[in-house]
């Protein structure tokens, strides 16, 4: 054996058996013991990886009992997407348009009276709803889309636990409609270093300025104890990792193939956060959230069901 | 009324004449583009002042609707008055909307004012200032009527809509703000429409035959016209119905003559006389004898006044060169905390549309008839206060207290009629710089409150402006030469009054350079495991 052979293979020797232990210091799996739900007790979360955007989700609602579960006959919902930018799906700036048109079919089959969709906007919004390519699948699917382009939509409410942000206004269809599904697209932000469930919901209400000069994070997190959407969607199929919230091209994606559901948008927030490569702590907001108890972020205290597809 | 009545050239002219107007109004008050560009191009390839405009400054055969007009009038008098021109069917809509349908009886011209008039307009314009010809010119006063006044009741109306169909649980209508329209623009439209319906309500068609310069081109056509309305000497009785119902007042039943100059071919003449004794004759002449003195003059009277008119504006006009920043007013939220945004910025040159090339070549050119204003779906053109100066008063500029230009429209371009706003292929429109951003820290809440902001850096299209580490907070940092001068950086800045983040404009518009790696594709993962 040659010196130089000796040393590389010393070298990768050492790296292996250091990954090894650097493996075996990673936290136990809590109650999800070596990444297996527990049958015995509800899931807290259900994770997708590797497939396309609507089998990824008819696999995910199908573990958590199917869309009869949080859907009844007759009920309206809403469903709000992120449809913030005037560009096509394939950069991601929006909510993938597959995925929405299948969450709404699913919502229509399990018997909803209404299913609406919209999203108050950053760009023109009905240029939104169009290149994003939402409001055809909407449509297709026998959903309607709503307009949240004015202030007349938007009701105010308050917000109890706010530290920052003690009130907001809202859209009306948030505070009118029985179901409401939270459904965002996870991206890199300039502002909120990730944008995801929590984030998602300054598209449901009016004044974000407000929220932008009033310490940012703590108002997202502030405005995430208002409500609890009955069931959050994360769209990791396609995901922005840089460039966000808007993106420049196409090169700004990585195909994740992932999706993720819960009813905790802290705990949404930290499993795609993961997904991102980052450590959920990080992201300001999704500690603020978890420590104003609005949901949990440590992932090895839930109940977590994993699907690769 | 029989076949031949209902057949005839008033009903004809006046079918013609109600398509046109309805369509062109709603060109002008459409919120959903609904009219697609080119439709929009061709319905107004005919009006002669943009026509004129596009083909003395870019040329080109879209450009040829004014000859079109010339050799119509050549033909069979100012057809165009009564049938294409917006503002002249809106003056006929004003006089039959009186209970008591007007009579009118011969006025004399009044060529004098009339030319002089015109050769005023026409210097001011040809040395670079249109102020005074946008005043007047009936293309864009009509456009002015239905964007600035009709469309306002259109949304407001929309929005009753909405309200009773919200009743319903309906979202079929959406509601619609009427934003950032200036005062200014409103008062001067509202003040000269007063003045067209007054004028219109008592008198006809005087303003075409005294103030409005393409009625005198026109007048100056129709004196050669091969077809001439005549009357029949012989069947007149003078019982003067004709001169009643000609709103021009150009019928002199004295000499039983037509004034063909100031004839605006409604033809209501040919149908008010009981002996059928109006009618086009063909009439060519090589010369005609009565207004042969007023031509030779003018010519003259034109030459010096438009000497005057170039003297005067070239000393009238100096080009702004400092622009304060209007304070924003849109933001009637609560402020919260911040204390940031009190500093007051310095705009150093307005921002014009994409596709205008640049500042001095677009207010040359621009009418100020608000079609982009209304086709923007941004709402960020806007009817200038003072940022062209006071000469170049509602000429559009970019506005970024009312919205920001979209990253993927080139709609404004696709639907200017003068070639003011030049049609931009997408690319080309994403990469066209019309200003830099210019970044204020000292008004910025990340520098004065201490907490995370961000929303320029999110808002723009190209990622110049971006977010950099410091002290443990992130600051937005310009990149000039990836800046196309959006303004969604200062649209979306939350700070009051001031922005923290201004667009200053070019004064000739630039290349933005592209963002690097754009279109690599997406990348593959390295995720293979649940990283929970």
């Amino acid at each position: 054996m040659k010196r130089r052979d000796f040393i590389l293979k010393s070298l990768t020797a050492g790296v292996l058996a250091g990954a090894f232990f650097k493996a075996g210091a990673l936290p136990k799996m809590g109650a999800t013991l070596n990444g297996k739900s527990n049958p015995n007790k509800p899931l807290d979360l259900v994770a997708v990886m590797g497939g396309e955007p609507v089998a990824m989700f008819t696999k995910a609602i199908a573990a958590l009992g199917g869309m009869g579960v949080y859907v009844k006959k007759g009920q309206t919902v809403v469903v709000k997407p992120n449809i913030g930018w005037d560009t096509t799906p394939e950069l991601a700036a929006n909510t993938n348009p597959e995925l929405i048109g299948e969450i709404v079919k699913q919502c229509i089959s399990a018997g909803a009276k209404e299913v609406y969709v919209f999203d108050n906007t950053c760009d023109t919004w009905d240029r939104c709803y169009n290149n994003s390519g939402i409001e055809k699948a909407v449509k297709s699917a026998g959903g309607k889309m709503v307009p949240g382009n004015t202030e007349n939509y938007y009701k105010t409410v308050t917000v109890p636990n706010g530290k920052k942000l003690t009130e907001a206004k809202v859209h009306e269809l948030i505070i009118n409609s029985d179901v409401f599904i939270n459904v965002p697209v996870l991206k890199h932000h300039s502002s909120a270093k990730l944008t995801i469930c929590m984030k998602n919901l300054m598209g449901i209400v009016w004044d974000r300025r407000y929220w932008h000069k009033n310490n940012l994070h703590q108002c997202i997190a502030d405005f995430a104890s208002w409500k609890k959407p009955t069931l959050n969607i994360v769209d990791a199929y396609r995901v922005m990792t840089r460039n966000g919230p808007r993106g420049v091209g196409q090169a700004d994606i990585v195909m994740k193939k992932a999706l993720i559901i819960s009813a905790d948008m802290v705990a949404a927030d930290a499993a795609a956060a993961k997904i991102f490569g980052t450590e959920p702590s990080e992201i300001p907001y999704i500690q603020i959230a978890h420590d104003m108890g609005i949901g949990n972020m440590n992932l090895d205290e839930l109940n977590i069901e994993r699907i690769k597809a | 009324m029989n076949i031949v009545g209902l057949l005839s050239l008033k009903n004809f002219r006046r079918i013609i004449a109600t398509i046109y107007i309805v369509l062109f109004g709603f060109a002008f008050i459409d919120f959903s583009s609904t009219l697609s560009p080119s439709f929009i191009k061709s319905l107004l390839y005919f009006q002669f002042t943009p026509s004129l405009i596009q083909f003395l400054k870019f040329g080109g055969i879209a450009a040829t609707g004014y000859i079109i007009v010339i050799l119509l009038t050549l033909l069979f008098g100012r057809i165009y008055c009564s049938a294409l021109c917006p503002l002249g069917i809106f003056q006929d809509f004003i006089s039959r909307i009186r209970i008591k349908s007007p009579r009118y009886k011969y006025l004399k011209p009044w060529n004098w004012i009339r030319y002089t008039f015109l050769a005023v307009v026409v210097g001011f314009a040809i040395s670079g200032w249109l102020f005074l010809l946008n005043l007047v010119e009936p293309y864009s006063i009509a456009g002015r009527i239905f964007s600035d006044l009709v469309r306002p009741v259109y949304f407001w109306l929309n929005n009753v809509g909405v309200k009773i169909l919200g009743l319903f649980n309906s979202y079929a209508l959406h509601q619609v703000t009427f934003v950032g329209m200036p005062l200014s623009s409103l008062i001067i439209t509202g003040a000269i429409t007063f003045i067209v319906i007054v004028l219109a309500w008592r008198l006809g068609r005087i303003f075409c035959n005294t103030l409005c310069p393409v009625g005198a081109i026109l007048s100056i056509a129709s004196r050669y016209s091969i077809f001439k309305l005549v009357i029949n000497e012989s069947a007149c009785t003078s019982c003067k119905r004709c001169a009643r119902d000609c709103k021009a007042s150009c019928i002199d039943i004295e000499l039983k003559n037509i004034d063909f100059s100031r004839c605006v071919a409604c033809y209501n003449c040919i149908g008010s006389c009981k002996e059928g004794g109006i009618g086009y004759k063909f009439a060519w002449q090589p010369k005609p004898k009565q207004q042969e003195e007023i031509i030779v003059d003018e010519s003259r009277r034109k030459f010096f006044v438009t000497a005057i008119g170039i003297a005067s504006a070239s000393y009238l006009l100096k080009p702004l060169r400092t622009l304060a920043q209007n304070s924003s007013t849109e933001n009637s939220q609560p402020e919260g905390s911040s204390r940031a945004g009190k500093r007051k910025n310095s705009r150093k040159a307005p921002i014009t549309p994409p596709g205008s090339s640049n500042f001095p070549d677009f207010t040359k050119a621009c009418t100020a008839c608000h079609l982009c204003v209304s086709a923007c779906p941004t709402h960020v053109l806007q009817p200038s206060v003072k940022e062209y100066g006071l000469w170049g008063i509602m000429q559009p500029h970019m506005d970024f207290r009312s919205g920001f230009c979209n990253y993927e429209c080139t709609r404004c371009g696709d639907v200017c009629p003068t070639g003011a706003i030049k049609p931009l292929v997408l690319e080309t429109k994403k990469r066209t710089q019309l200003g830099i951003a210019r970044f204020h820290r000292g008004n910025c809440i990340v520098q004065v409150d201490g907490t995370e902001c961000g929303a320029c850096s999110e808002h723009c299209p190209t990622k110049a402006v971006h977010m950099v580490p410091f002290g443990g907070l992130y600051f937005p940092e310009v990149r000039n030469e990836l800046c196309i001068g959006c303004g969604a950086c200062e649209y979306a800045c939350p700070t009051t009054p001031y922005k923290a983040i201004y667009v200053n404009g070019n004064i000739e518009h630039g290349i933005a350079e592209l963002p690097e790696a754009i279109d690599e594709g997406p990348r593959k993962s390295t995720l293979e495991e649940f990283p929970f």
